[in-house]
């Protein structure tokens, strides 16, 4: 679960999975892990609940989780060197075929997963190995998230068609970057991060803010602690 | 895009902003949470706070599916703040963006169900929206959701034309707006253009300013040649300038979408309440009227079975016109036969009658009941056998049958400019010739058992029969799908008509059966010593000569017989087209001498023998057609060669 359990509290974006809440845009998930799970999301808790004894731990949660009758572990994405590898925990099949055990998946193909689970899986560039998840069928996250980017070492946000995130009113691509430290930010273009001028790639923390003079998103850790 | 508010800001207590939407012309749209963790949509007013206020409250407490729920009105800070229903999906507009060719007509008639039943829920209870646009409208899990109803304003009589700010998208802006009209008329205007995008992937009146599009809003008619044929009256009635002589509701123009979407052409009653105050001629013609929600429950199931792959078996399927399927084909065939037969074997009745001495009301009479007679016998007797509507997937595992979707079609009359390849023409036309010859052979033949004609007689009939077949479906064929002037053309089929008739006139005079024939004018007279007439003629055979040549001539010439032999044309075989091409011959009798009942039969058989025997696709395949044949070479088969007999 994500979106209605995340803490606003700045701190170094070092996790491995985070919401990029984008004006005008969308809510898009971002996940640096290498090894990504898809599953069934428990049951949203409200908020006002979140410190109460009587919430499941959801630490054994996916990573992408989708309100479905899904199994909890459904399928793993695992990025291997620039390819993605599919690995069926249960009933799934990639662009019509069952998998049996592993499959390679190819750029712009059709993940279904359980029944009626249906994801578009992306490579929008080849100068990077991040993919774009898409939710094709009705099914959704708990959260109003509108795609899912597996990212490698970079995810792009602009309004071309090989930003990872489409944001089509933006003037210029904005670009996150995987580091040692955490996610940085870099653009052509002057940025700003928390209002103060960026310049180079600049470090960001979980709850800032990245503006610029046509757009802004706010970049949110999802359970740090987890 | 600037925003007020910052991400993870509070500024109306219990809800926390998480991004922005988007900022419209009465505010700026975010998207928060409340601290329970419900998603809304939070709009904050700018300006024009009065008239918004104002349109929501008198929303605050409708609920529908169709309709985006307003949960609250608040006030913070001086600020005053709509909280709506969150809605993830789509908008119309992105959609029609993804889609610029127009949406699938299946696509098209649920998003207009979910439209018009959220835009008649508000209507009904005295609410106009009066901003209806493809950006206010969303889609979510499937489902419609009509959205920033703040703009709505309440209808009463004191208030209908009092509000004359102008507001809203000029796209889908209804005339009477510039004069400060809002009825309900404004969002069946809205809707209708909405439609018209969907179908079309383009509005109606476009234009480089607001001041240009709002001028062809108020004084041009919309171009509904892009429509497909069977939308175009719905269209026309819902787009008019006029709100009296316009649908009256959106519900009222979404039952005539579906009507003409199922085909249906009967008129039905109208509900009392929604019966038009203007009925145009040509929308009562080809639209239809359900009358009850079980009708269309009815025509909903049946598109689903169709949709799902099944289709309920039906032994006399009266959904499908019978000329689309062969074995009405093959009776109107038959049909056409033995009308021409029974006319002249009741001759000595019908002439003693005086109906014969009657033309018009004669032939009209005994025509109109031989069609009635023989429709019955079709559906009676003739087994449905699948036709058009049903065709095997042989790409799908197991070759299940599936319907094929109606396909988007633009363009499917005769006029339509389209692409057909020289072999194709060649061969579709070599094939009808030969189909024409065994008809006329089979007519002559009939007539020859029947004991109406001699031997000779059923020869130069089913020669003559053929050979103006012929000249109809030559230039016909040549000229499909081509743009051409009307007056050359029939000079050209008049010219060819010309040829016929000295065919049969030397069939006649070396058969030696002396037909009655002859010319009236002086112009045979003066004809038989010029240079290019053949020496041994007579005086006599001259007049034959120029009585035949004027027949054919001008019979080939009256009729637009290329239009009849078109693949595109809207019935393989009109019953109407063979009654006024035999009307013609009777007229054309009255100048020359030519013995009417035989100059009828001609027609009558000729016309019949083009129709049938020319290629005919069916209009649900027609895109298909089109698309096929501009993009093949012209050695590869198409698709109308299905239509051949």
């Amino acid at each position: 679960m994500f979106g209605s359990l995340t803490s606003p509290a700045s701190s170094t974006a070092t996790g491995s999975r985070y919401t990029l809440w984008i004006d005008g845009v969308g809510a898009w998930l971002v996940l640096t892990s290498p090894v990504v799970t898809l599953g069934r999301a428990q049951a949203p808790v409200s908020p006002l609940l979140a410190k109460s004894s009587l919430v499941k731990d959801t630490s054994d949660e996916a990573d992408v989780t989708i309100m479905s009758s899904l199994s909890r572990k459904h399928a793993q994405l695992e990025r291997v060197n620039e390819s993605w590898v599919l690995t069926a925990h249960a009933a799934t099949d990639v662009e019509g075929r069952p998998v049996d055990g592993q499959t390679v998946l190819s750029d712009d193909c059709e993940i279904t997963a359980g029944s009626s689970v249906r994801l578009g899986f992306c490579v929008t560039t080849p100068l990077s190995a991040s993919a774009r998840l898409s939710f094709l069928s009705d099914h959704r996250p708990a959260g109003a998230v509108d795609g899912v980017v597996l990212m490698a070492q970079t995810c792009l946000l602009g309004p071309g068609p090989e930003n990872h995130v489409r944001c089509p009113q933006w003037p210029t691509s904005v670009v996150l970057v995987r580091g040692r430290r955490g996610l940085a930010v870099k653009s052509r273009k002057d940025i700003f991060v928390d209002g103060s001028l960026a310049t180079g790639l600049t470090p960001l923390s979980s709850g800032q803010v990245i503006s610029g003079t046509d757009f802004r998103f706010r970049l949110e850790e999802i359970n740090p602690e987890r | 895009m600037k925003f007020r508010h910052q991400p993870e800001t509070r500024p109306l207590d219990g809800y926390t902003i998480k991004r922005a939407i988007q900022r419209g012309g009465f505010g700026e749209v975010y998207y928060a949470q409340s601290d329970a963790g419900k998603e809304v949509a939070l709009k904050l007013l700018n300006d024009n706070t009065e008239v918004e206020l104002r349109g929501v409250s008198h929303c605050l407490n409708l609920s529908h599916p169709n309709v985006m729920t307003i949960f609250d009105v608040r006030e913070s800070h001086g600020d005053y703040w709509i909280i709506m229903e969150y809605v993830g999906g789509k908008p119309l507009d992105q959609i029609l963006a993804e889609n610029p060719n127009g949406l699938p007509h299946e696509q098209v008639s649920k998003l207009l169900a979910g439209l018009s039943a959220g835009v008649d829920f508000l209507n009904e209870r005295g609410i106009v929206h009066r901003d209806l646009k493809p950006a206010n409208i969303y889609t979510e899990n499937g489902h419609v959701k009509v959205g920033d109803v703040g703009l709505s304003k309440f209808i009463s009589v004191s208030r209908r034309s009092a509000h004359t700010q102008s507001v809203g998208t000029v796209y889908y802006m209804a005339p009477e707006i510039a004069h400060g009209r809002y009825g309900r008329e404004v969002d069946v205007y809205a809707v209708a253009v909405i439609l018209f995008e969907m179908l079309t992937g383009k509005v109606p009146f476009d234009g480089e300013t607001t001041g240009e599009i709002l001028m062809k809003q108020l004084t041009e008619k919309p171009n509904l040649q892009i429509l497909p044929e069977k939308f175009r009256p719905v269209l026309k009635r819902a787009l008019e300038k006029d709100p009296l002589k316009r649908t009256p509701t959106v519900k009222k123009l979404a039952e005539e979408f579906e009507a003409a979407l199922a085909g249906r052409t009967e008129s039905r009653p109208a509900r009392k309440n929604e019966a038009p105050k203007y009925e145009s001629p040509d929308f009562a013609a080809s639209a239809a009227s359900p009358s009850s929600d079980a009708d269309h429950s009815e025509d909903r199931s049946e598109r689903r079975s169709y949709s799902q792959g099944r289709r309920v078996p039906s032994r006399f399927d009266n959904d499908r016109p019978w000329h689309q399927t062969s074995s009405g084909i093959a009776a109107a065939l038959v049909f056409a036969f033995f009308a021409v037969l029974i006319l002249v074997l009741t001759s000595p009745i019908t002439v003693p009658l005086g109906l014969l001495s009657l033309p018009f009301v004669g032939i009209a009479a005994v025509m109109a009941i031989l069609y009635v007679v023989s429709r019955w016998a079709i559906r009676a007797f003739a087994l449905d056998d699948g036709g058009p509507a049903v065709r095997l997937n042989a790409s799908r595992p197991g070759g299940t049958a599936t319907r094929t979707n109606t396909p988007y079609v633009r363009h499917h009359a005769p006029e339509a400019l389209r692409h057909v390849g020289f072999l194709q023409r060649s061969a579709e036309l070599t094939g009808s010739m030969s189909v024409a010859t065994l008809c006329g052979a089979a007519m002559g033949g009939g007539f020859f058992l029947s004991g109406h004609f001699e031997s000779s007689m059923a020869v130069f009939f089913g020669a003559v029969t053929t050979m103006t077949a012929w000249a109809a479906m030559l230039p016909g064929k040549l000229w499909e799908g081509r743009g051409g002037n009307g007056v050359a053309r029939r000079l050209m089929t008049g010219l060819l008509g010309c040829l016929v008739g000295v065919a049969a006139f030397s069939l006649d005079k070396s058969m030696m059966l002396g037909l009655d024939v002859h010319d009236y004018s002086r112009v045979s007279p003066q004809l038989v010593n010029a240079s290019f007439m053949p020496g041994d003629l007579s005086p006599d055979d001259c007049s034959r000569l120029v009585g035949y040549v004027f027949f054919f001539g001008v019979l080939l010439m009256v009729r637009r017989w290329w239009y009849h032999v078109d693949s595109f044309r809207p019935r393989r075989v009109r019953v109407t087209s063979l009654a006024w091409t035999s009307l013609a011959a009777l007229i054309i009798t009255t100048i020359p001498q030519f013995p009417k009942d035989l100059a009828m039969l001609i027609a009558v058989a000729a016309s019949a023998t083009a129709q049938a025997s020319s290629i005919w696709v069916d209009p649900e395949q027609r895109a298909n057609s089109l698309g096929h044949s501009s993009s093949d070479s012209d050695d590869q088969s198409t698709p109308l060669q299905a239509g051949v007999l």
